[in-house]
């Protein structure tokens, strides 16, 4: 017992030392050749992208049509954030680290590795020891993709989705946009017109991966956006589970991120996606950052089918993003965990949709908001039950902490129910961190910081409790840099 | 939707006729409402167009569960003003069985009473003096110490109709969020201010407590489809106290779209009950406003009972503007048929200590449905802030719908606020466990029914309010109430 707590107690002394040594440590920039299109944006820049990409037409015609549908669309103005207006003519479409390509590791830029090393990511297959498949995307180009021929064995395909669209192009055709629809929204639609790569995931039957499968963002270059489409599909009683991570240099100006993630989730398939998202915040005054603006969403197609998102957020100046669910095939079962930190002027408008469409489907919702410093921190939640939907059921509960009174934490959810046999509930609270849990901390020895720490990993616990052990270590850490100079 | 504003427009008129040929007073304070009426107009004549689409998601008259989109605009202009000022029926009463009440009736819109009278005293002649007054606006002399009384309102009314947009660099968020005005609010108070023809003033001077409760019978009553306004305004002065039911009833083959506006004002330690009773013709539409500021340790009181009416919308805005001002927001909706309806309660703490708490509950049944969007808002400075939030939904048939938006809206870091939001069905359990001992099925159901609408009566203040309520409420139930069951004119064999 005694051991136990002395081990908590080094553990929460690792954390402390973490807090006081800086503030993002992946703020650095690699000095890699870039190949890089002109800034601004148009149907001879969509074209470029495609022709680097060495498409075939039917991507082309995709993208095109996408382009002209976001040439009508405006930008949505209902997310609960402020910001300068964005300039999408002032924005490099396409950055690549020169040489990279997907040939074995001799063929890397070295500064590349080595930049995934500082990330804490270990490229080379021989040096890992547990066993996580990692596609490693620099810009918008993605750098190497571990395990392929491993998984391969197994019939899973696992490479980035510019290889698919070439080797694996009945998959792509049958799901790239069936999801996630080009004009589903503005940056769905941006995305799809000059989305440069991504990783796509197919499960075949009955297949349960053997290993976790990741993919690592990373935003090198500079005045580039970057766009990344994901396509995970897991066919019938397939499962997967996959991480996403992602780290941005520290710049004095906005970057814009635009990602479209879309899960195809088959008979009696499942698949656990996890995120933790730690884009640069921007600096204490809200200078620079990743306007983090993502489309996620999921369809639970065949009965029985069970999709899960868990998202850590920390980073990033503003995130705007909503994994959704579509729960269609009778029985299915849609989750979605969430904690989101915003510090300084971080603003973060997230949550969830699900959407039930098939009989008996159940789906749960916890959601955790802490703000602090001068930031704004959103729930938007949607929970919409069609007429068809017999035997549906709900649960949602989103609490929000409130860390100082220059911060706002706010809930915007939506239920709509269409059907006399559903259950719906939900539940929210705001409260800052009690007093009495603070002075017990105290009285025990522990800095006002180290306590804080500790009562947001305990309020967090819920929903870190469901990322995969890897994560799980990292995001605790996160959690309490993010927070970081926020007491007192 | 050019349409609309023309119908608007020569609505106007007609009402401008109306009351040149029926007043002949000469000081009151015709000059300030008639101004406001004209840039109430003049805002409505500048909206966009979208604001008029029938198709449009935000309506003139708000959420997607619109005026637009379920008439359709054609409805609107092919209602009709009332005739003015027309004879009530001969034999009308409206009583509250047990309770002795002070009535007040606005038939169609119009107060009945004589002219220039203090309602509650007919002998006395209408001033805010140390008595308490029902009156009309228009009888009351514009005197310096009234004007002063009143400015407050003609301030906010003001105020409303600024609708300049700050224009900044940066994109921001939904106008209602961060304390902003609610433009759809406004629009709607715009359209009353331009239509109503007269104000009701209630007026408790400081420290009076009215014993009996005051009851307004708004009634409305026209064979063909008509538009009525009523505006209402509520000061209670320091430590003033009273019960205010407010019930809007009608034939039940009526077709009337009754639009209301009622702002108050609570002073330090007034306390107010206020029971809005609903309860019209399938056909007929209430859209009704409510607009409350609360100073020092004031306290309010509502309760919004739906009991029938085809098209029903509550939208209240409670500004809790002073230190341990508290409003305790109730609300029960029995819905059937093709009913809809919905409520949207703002709640604005801007001041530290304030306490607010909202419970909204109903029965949906046939193709009912129901909206509700709770928003608490807590400015910076409203310290200590308590606010809850709770919506219960009770789906009993299969095409019934509820739709529930519970916002909160949090600047402060020291406040307790939660929500909560179900959706859900009468409890099996207890429908086999009274059949079981013999209760037959649809009884069960109407007693768990009443049961789930107990939470809400028992809220009430006075207890014959409370009972004739309950009896109402078990008349609905049990669906032999489609109007109000006490009025002449929903069962024409019953005489007074």
């Amino acid at each position: 017992m005694q051991a136990k707590s002395v081990k908590k107690q080094k553990e929460q002394d690792e954390i402390l030392k973490e807090i006081t040594r800086n503030d993002y440590e992946w703020g650095f920039e690699t000095a890699v050749a870039t190949h890089t299109l002109k800034k601004g944006l148009n149907e001879d820049v969509v074209r470029e992208i495609s022709r680097l990409k060495g498409e075939p037409d039917y991507m082309l015609d995709f993208r095109l049509k996408a382009f002209r549908q976001w040439q009508k669309m405006k930008e949505p103005t209902w997310g609960h954030f402020e910001h300068a207006p964005i300039d999408f003519q002032d924005i490099v479409y396409y950055a690549a680290p020169e040489k990279a390509s997907d040939n074995p590791l001799d063929n890397i830029d070295p500064e590349l590795l080595e930049t995934f090393k500082k990330l804490g990511i270990e490229l080379d297959e021989s040096k890992e020891l547990p066993k996580v498949a990692v596609d490693a995307i620099m810009d918008s180009v993605s750098v190497k993709t571990m395990y392929s021929e491993e998984l391969a064995k197994q019939g899973i395909i696992f490479c980035s989705i510019s290889e698919a669209i070439k080797n694996h192009p009945d998959l792509i055709r049958q799901y790239l946009g069936s999801v996630v629809p080009a004009g589903d929204n503005y940056y769905s639609a941006l995305n799809a017109a000059v989305f440069s790569d991504g990783s796509f995931v197919y499960i075949p039957k009955g297949v349960r991966c053997p290993m976790e499968l990741s993919s690592y963002f990373r935003i090198n270059a500079k005045e580039s956006g970057q766009f990344e489409r994901t396509l995970i599909i897991a066919d019938e009683g397939a499962y997967v589970s996959y991480m996403e991570g992602c780290t941005a240099p520290m710049r004095d100006k906005n970057q814009l991120h635009a990602a479209v993630v879309e899960i195809v989730v088959l008979k009696d398939a499942e698949v656990k996606y996890s995120t933790v998202q730690n884009w640069y915040p921007g600096d204490k005054e809200g200078k620079g950052g990743i306007y983090n603006f993502v489309t996620k969403r999921g369809i639970c197609k065949g009965s029985r089918a069970k999709l899960s998102w868990t998202q850590v957020e920390t980073g990033s100046a503003i995130t705007w993003k909503y994994p959704s669910i579509i729960l269609k095939g009778d029985h299915s079962t849609g989750e979605f965990y969430s904690v989101a930190v915003t510090n300084h002027r971080q603003q973060a408008d997230t949550g969830t949709k699900m959407i039930h469409i098939g009989q008996n489907t159940s789906s749960t919702i916890v959601s955790k908001g802490v703000s602090a410093g001068e930031s704004q921190n959103s729930y938007r939640g949607l929970v919409k039950v069609m007429p068809n939907a017999t035997g549906a059921r709900n649960f949602s509960r989103c609490d929000s902490l409130l860390m100082g009174n220059r911060c706002g934490a706010h809930t915007w959810p939506d239920m709509q129910c269409q059907n006399d046999s559903a259950v719906i509930e939900h539940e929210a609270t705001t409260s800052r961190i009690s007093e009495e849990k603070l002075f017990y901390c105290r009285q025990r020895g522990l800095s006002e910081e180290s306590a804080v720490s500790l009562i947001v990993n305990g309020y967090a616990k819920d929903v870190l409790n469901q990322l995969p052990m890897e994560f799980a270590a990292e995001a605790q850490k996160l959690l309490s840099v993010s927070l970081e100079g926020s007491v007192g | 939707m050019q349409k609309v504003k023309t119908t608007i427009q020569n609505w106007v008129k007609e009402a401008g006729e109306q009351v040149c040929a029926c007043r002949d007073r000469k000081q009151g304070f015709d000059a300030e409402v008639n101004a406001l009426a004209a840039r109430a107009l003049e805002n409505i004549l500048a909206l966009p167009e979208s604001r008029f689409d029938a198709a449009g998601a935000d309506g003139l008259f708000g959420e997607k569960i619109s005026l637009w989109r379920e008439t359709g605009a054609r409805d609107f202009v092919e209602r009709r003003r009332p005739q003015a000022c027309p004879g009530l029926p001969r034999d009308f009463c409206c009583d509250i069985e047990g309770l002795d009440v002070q009535q007040v009736l606005i038939y169609n819109g119009c107060v009945a009473g004589a002219r220039g009278k203090n309602l509650l005293f007919p002998e006395q002649t209408a001033q805010l003096g140390d008595k308490p007054c029902v009156c009309r606006l228009s009888d009351l002399e514009a005197t310096p110490s009234h004007r002063a009384k009143l400015a407050p309102f003609f301030e906010a009314a003001e105020k409303g109709l600024h609708t300049e947009k700050k224009h900044v660099s940066v994109r921001s968020t939904a106008d209602f969020a961060q304390g902003g005005p609610d433009i759809g609010r406004e629009e709607q108070k715009w359209l009353n201010r331009a239509l109503s023809e007269d104000t009701l003033l209630i007026y408790l001077p400081e420290g009076c407590r009215l014993e009996k409760p005051l009851q307004i019978v708004s009634l409305n009553h026209s064979e063909k489809p008509v538009f009525v306004a009523t505006h209402c305004w509520i000061l209670l002065e320091k430590g003033a106290s009273m019960h205010l039911v407010q019930c809007t009833d009608s034939h039940p083959q009526a077709e009337v779209f009754a639009e209301g506006l009622v702002e108050m004002r609570l002073a330090a330690d007034a306390q107010l009950e206020y029971i809005r009773m609903q309860n019209v013709g399938d056909r007929c539409k209430v859209f009704h406003q409510l607009d409350a500021h609360l100073e020092r340790a004031s306290r309010l009181v509502t309760h919004f009972m739906t009991l029938n009416g085809g098209l029903t919308q509550n939208k209240v805005e409670i500004n809790l503007t002073e230190p341990e001002a508290r409003a305790d927001v109730f609300g029960l909706y029995l819905q059937d048929k093709k009913q809809q309806v919905s409520n949207d309660i703002k709640i604005n703490h801007t001041a530290p200590r304030t306490y607010s708490r909202e419970l909204f509950k109903g029965v949906l049944d046939d193709a009912a449905r129901a909206f509700f969007k709770g928003h608490v808002f807590v400015h910076p400075q409203a310290l200590q802030t308590e606010a809850y939030q709770n919506n219960r939904n009770l789906l009993v048939s299969p095409k019934a719908q509820a739709n529930a938006k519970p916002y909160l809206e949090i600047y402060a870091d020291d406040v307790q606020c939660n929500h909560g939001v179900t959706v859900g069905q009468l409890d099996e359990d207890a429908l086999f466990y009274m059949r079981c001992r013999g209760i037959p099925a649809e009884a069960a159901r109407r007693l768990l029914m009443r049961a789930y609408a107990d939470e809400i009566l028992k809220e009430v203040g006075v207890e014959a309010l409370r009972g004739w309520l309950d009896s109402l409420v078990r008349k609905r139930f049990n669906g032999q109430l489609q109007a109000c069951q006490d009025c002449v004119l929903a069962c024409p064999e019953r005489t007074c």
